[in-house]
């Protein structure tokens, strides 16, 4: 007893999902095509009937199907891919890749908007019957010949189906993605479900989506600087933005010169901020205890707990920003988040502490499981790029701050009558500050003898951050 | 652990395993080689029953290669017999002899469906566009029945796969078949699968002959370290170095005086043939030796004769 494996529709950098799939296809009408008769798969693939349920989901069946069906160990052993889209509860996908029995894991990112092999949109949403892209369970229960299983040889042949086409040679550039994406998912699962009771997984998983939008973005980070270049982005369709350096003279940095905002300015624009923060608030506090927020203890540590906590929260106030630009009401993650944001602008002491920007931005977390707060480009999981967004008007803040804490600082020079030049970020801070944000497009602020330069997106140009920009080269 | 009996029986013994390259398999491959590289989509291979026509499938199916060399897959089917003839039972037949298993009430369409996605990833898993299937006892199809083949190279062809069909039967038997081929209705199976054809036959000269009694000097049992085939038998009569070649002319006479011309063979059976040495290293020359040449000939005859070949060409009046 054999089956078919879909050998002839395999292309680099299939999903799981894909594999699974292209399998019903090719058995359609054969005894491993039906619900009743899986038990045959599951025998066939030598997996004792005790496994069963865990087995039919998991990855090792496939790998099995491969290894002892088809007897091709070392393919077997390369399609280890990650599992996200298999256990997803929603799939994203492209409608000319699935009417050819293709899907790539790369496509339920987030940030990932375009096919890169026919450059067109992806959707949730099947083109023909424009229903939900069927999850790995109700995938026999479609009769759609373009999400479904049960598409016919003619049609494949087609829709061209078994040429080789060199256009999704492309994916096989992913490959180093998506064998990492195995270890980080499972790590970022493990690390997730080890400091949330189920309730609170609950609440994050449907405010936060964290499995949809932070897990596999975090994925995409674990790979090295270098290989998200700005064509692979932009290959994916993911938004990439133009730098922009906005330059000083160091002098202007002197304690005698005239600071680029007077400290009463200063508190006038973070106050600003402040009402805004809390109108949002105000707005849904008939909804939301905010005791209950208040209550809680949110240090910014660096043990793993708390910084997660952080991390979470740094995540879900992004999110607000984002909401709040749409004039959305921020839901109870968002307000958390507001929370411990608000408490740092409320609080006087610490925001002149010199290392607050970098201790806010730069976590690291190493797939390992362990926080560093050093650059290890190859195993730490940076700021994930669905923030992106969210990340420009976080900056601001960060500018701001920094703005605020040289001017606080300069305020205590010029009191004391000091004459000496301030780094950025405080006297102990490094000279570059580079924040990881948006691999593709990092952006910092350095200091040297002569000039103070801050790289940052251009998109902070646009109306709403104006009020950055001015403060910045007013 | 116990030894599977094939694994310590001398090949020699079994017949069911037993194979030895002859120059006809030889031919055949070249024949049928050259048909796939020049991209006929089918053909026929026909001779008489026991001339060791699927043996010689066996053979060359793991020796296909393609004109780069790189080896070409290939399924064998054969052809069982059916009280009804038909498309579906042709279909399922061939899903069960790739080992495909289709369910109780799949269609035509389905299992259709099954098998070309199983040769299309036959070929992938080759990295070829080329795949061949044989079909043995081709003289028990109907007619009617030659359309799954010409819808399995049709789609496939679809799919960029090349699919050469070569149907294995018995010369006589399938001439009704090849007959109603030539019927215009059935053109288009004719021009794809019935304008080439290659007759396979037994030992017919005395080189055949002397080729395939080398194989018994040269085929090792166990392969490799082993004694020749030869040698197993009568090495301890003869001596190691004793060929059973040496006896070509000798057998050939045998053969052509006592046997050809009075039965009107076309060509030696390898069924009878293979029987025939079997009984004359085993039971003869093991036992009795090959010095006396009168005494080779009568063992030749008595080993020819109880081989099979005159029982099976009486005719019950």
């Amino acid at each position: 007893m054999s089956a078919n494996t879909g050998m002839s529709l395999r292309r680099p950098g299939e999903s799981l999902y894909s594999m699974y799939r292209r399998f019903l296809i090719v058995n359609k009408g054969s005894i491993f095509n039906s619900q009743t008769s899986r038990k045959a798969l599951i025998e066939l693939a030598n997996v004792t009937l005790g496994d069963y349920d865990a087995s039919l989901r998991s990855v090792e069946l496939f790998s099995r199907i491969e290894c002892e069906i088809v007897g091709v160990n070392s393919l077997a052993k390369s399609s280890m891919l990650s599992p996200i889209t298999f256990f997803a509860k929603s799939i994203k996908n492209c409608d000319e890749c699935s009417k050819i029995g293709f899907h790539s894991e790369l496509y339920n990112l987030p940030w990932i908007t375009r096919c890169p092999v026919h450059k067109t949109d992806l959707s949730t949403r099947c083109g023909t019957c424009n229903k939900v892209w069927p999850v790995v369970s109700k995938l026999l229960g479609s009769d759609c010949e373009t999400c479904g299983v049960k598409i016919t040889f003619s049609k494949l042949c087609e829709r061209n189906a078994f040429t080789s086409d060199n256009r999704f040679k492309s994916f096989n550039e992913f490959t180093k993605f998506n064998a990492r994406a195995v270890t980080a998912h499972q790590y970022s699962i493990k690390e997730y479900n080890s400091q949330y009771s189920p309730s609170e997984r609950a609440i994050f998983r449907k405010d936060a989506n964290l499995y949809s939008r932070f897990t596999p973005s975090a994925l995409l980070s674990n790979v090295d600087n270098t290989f998200w270049t700005r064509s692979r982005l932009e290959m994916l369709g993911v938004k990439t933005y133009r730098r922009m350096t906005l330059t000083f003279p160091r002098s202007q940095f002197e304690a005698k010169e005239k600071p680029l905002l007077s400290s009463h300015d200063a508190e006038q624009i973070l106050e600003r901020v402040k009402i805004r923060l809390l109108a949002a608030l105000f707005r849904t506090q008939k909804r939301f205890s905010t005791d209950t927020f208040r209550t809680r203890l949110m240090p910014w540590g660096e043990n793993i707990s708390t910084a997660s906590k952080a991390w979470h929260y740094f995540i879900a106030f992004g999110s607000w920003i984002n909401n709040l630009r749409r004039g959305l009401d921020p839901n109870r993650s968002e307000l958390e988040a507001f929370w411990e944001i608000d408490s740092i602008l409320a609080d006087k002491s610490i925001l002149p502490r010199p290392t607050y920007p970098d201790r806010f931005l730069n976590r690291y977390i190493s797939v390992d499981g362990s926080y560093s707060s050093t650059k290890d480009k190859v195993n730490m999981i940076g700021i994930p790029k669905p923030v992106l967004e969210w990340m420009y008007y976080t900056e601001l803040l960060i500018c701001f701050l920094h703005t605020y804490l040289q001017l606080s600082f300069l305020k205590e020079c010029e009191e004391r009558g000091d004459k000496y030049l301030v780094d950025i970020g405080g006297i102990k801070a490094p000279d570059s500050l580079r924040f990881d944000g948006l691999l593709a497009n990092p952006y910092y602020i350095h200091a040297d003898e002569k000039k103070v330069s801050i790289t940052i997106p251009k998109i902070l140009m646009q109306p709403r951050l104006s009020l950055s920009h001015e403060l910045l080269t007013s | 652990m116990i030894n599977h009996p094939s694994e310590v029986e001398h090949p020699i013994l079994n017949p069911s395993r037993f194979a030895i390259e002859t120059p006809m398999m030889l031919a055949l491959m070249n024949q049928v080689s050259l048909w796939i590289w020049n991209g006929v989509t089918g053909a026929l291979i026909l001779g008489q029953y026991r001339i060791g026509k699927t043996k010689a499938i066996s053979y060359l199916r793991s020796r296909l290669t393609s004109r780069l060399g790189q080896p070409i897959p290939s399924v064998v089917m054969t052809i069982p017999r059916r009280d009804r003839a038909t498309i579906a039972s042709l279909w399922k037949t061939l899903c069960f002899s790739v080992e495909l298993t289709p369910k109780n009430r799949a269609t035509a369409d389905d299992m259709s469906n099954l098998l070309f996605h199983f040769f299309a990833d036959l070929a992938a898993l080759h990295n070829q566009t080329q795949v061949v299937l044989f079909v043995d006892e081709m003289q028990r199809l109907d007619i009617s029945q030659m359309e799954v083949f010409a819808e399995l190279y049709d789609r496939l062809a679809e799919a960029h796969v090349n699919l050469s069909t070569f149907f294995i039967g018995n010369k006589k038997a399938a001439q009704g078949l090849v007959a109603k081929a030539q019927c215009e209705k059935y053109e288009l199976i004719r021009g794809r699968f019935f304008t080439q054809c290659c007759n396979y036959h037994g030992i017919r000269t005395k080189a055949e002959l002397s080729a395939c009694l080398k194989e018994y000097d040269i085929s090792k049992f166990p392969k490799k370290t082993g004694s020749s085939y030869t040698s197993y038998f009568v090495g301890e009569k003869c001596g190691d170095d004793w060929k059973l070649a040496s006896l070509s002319n000798l057998i050939w006479e045998v053969y052509t005086d006592n046997f050809r011309s009075a039965l009107k063979l076309e060509s030696w059976q390898m069924q009878y043939f293979v029987a025939t040495i079997r009984i004359l290293l085993k039971d003869y020359i093991a036992d009795y030796g090959a010095e006396n040449e009168d005494e080779l000939r009568q063992m030749i005859v008595g080993s020819i004769s109880d081989s099979g070949l005159v029982p099976s060409l009486v005719q019950v009046a």
